[in-house]
């Protein structure tokens, strides 16, 4: 059940990348680049910070999994 | 004949040449991740862009009252006009032929989908991180035929980005999707854990190659070669080994040889 919940919020906070920057690039478009690069970067930042607290932490590293 | 086979054996004998670190630092090195994932974003927010133009903007490619990819047509035509005075667009002669096929088999109906959806696909794959070399493999693949088309635009500096990423692909996904995705779908470096249960009875050695140190079936580092699992006690002597598997595998004999009992 850990394990299903980590990998859930790992995608889910990936997919939220992918959203936020197709709505950041359909609704602002090129206007201002440095406006929509920094909330995708922001939104990367905090996937990755996801990855790393949650599921990182719950499958324990890579090549492990079999343990 | 013998000194020419002598000499042949020497040249192509199998061994593997490394790069030097300062290149292994930059496209291999997870350390350098940040720098890749500006670089990927940037990537990946052009081609997300340039896709969006083509899928729903006012201009767009497809999905539109009459027949699709009319615009994509029209860049086509003006790719392989020739102009009285002047150069043509492109220069060479058999992709002009590889246009005009398309142009009168009206391949641009369905092309103009391809590209578009290609390219938001493209911009999505690289800033989510997933896939990445496959993904900037794709952009360059798209920027070098656009500039064959003659289209210089953003194209020589994205196509640029592109194939630096394709070097780094290693570390560009470290900092997105690839991170997961890689390690559970397998890697030159790392056979997936499902690969690595079927082969198990493929596993080679039960010490390792570099130490002799015993390794663990189930969680030791494993490389493959030529369909085989060798396994290393630390990721220390699976780096030595990936570095020179001929000379750490002779000892199981020749690299391709089945392994007695396995």
């Amino acid at each position: 059940m850990n394990r299903t919940m980590a990998l859930m919020a790992g995608l889910a906070a990936w997919a939220a990348v992918a959203v936020v920057a197709a709505l950041l690039v359909f609704n602002i478009g090129e206007k201002n680049q440095i406006l929509m690069f920094l909330p995708i970067l922001a939104a990367v930042v905090v996937a990755w910070a996801i990855g790393e607290v949650v599921t990182e932490r719950v499958f324990g590293g890579h090549g492990r999994e079999e343990a | 004949m013998a000194l020419f086979e002598g000499t042949l054996g020497r040249t192509f004998r199998r061994q593997e040449l490394r790069d030097p670190g300062l290149i292994r630092l930059v496209f291999g090195s997870t350390w350098l991740a940040p720098l890749w994932l500006v670089a990927r974003l940037y990537l990946g927010y052009q081609w997300l862009l340039a896709g969006s133009h083509k899928v729903w903007g006012e201009g767009r490619w497809i999905a539109v009252p009459g027949p699709d990819g009319l615009a994509l047509q029209g860049f086509w035509q003006r790719a392989i006009a020739i102009p009285e005075q002047g150069s043509p667009a492109i220069k060479y002669d058999w992709y002009r032929d590889f246009l005009t096929f398309m142009v009168d088999h009206e391949w641009y109906t369905w092309f103009s989908w391809v590209i578009a959806l290609g390219e938001v696909t493209v911009g999505i794959l690289l800033i989510v991180g997933a896939f990445v070399g496959i993904a900037a493999l794709t952009g360059a693949f798209m920027n070098f035929n656009f500039m064959l088309a003659g289209s210089a635009s953003t194209n020589p500096l994205l196509f640029l980005i592109a194939v630096l990423v394709l070097l780094g692909w290693k570390a560009a996904g470290w900092i997105g999707v690839d991170r997961w995705l890689l390690p559970a779908l397998g890697t030159p470096w790392q056979p997936a854990p499902a690969l690595r249960r079927m082969m198990k009875g493929r596993v080679v050695n039960e010490a390792c190659p570099v130490c002799d140190m015993p390794v663990d079936r189930a969680t030791s580092p494993a490389s493959a070669y030529d369909g085989l699992i060798y396994l290393s006690c630390c990721p220390v002597c699976k780096e030595r080994l990936d570095a020179e598997p001929a000379r750490y595998i002779a000892g199981f004999g020749a690299i391709g040889a089945a392994p007695a009992g396995g």
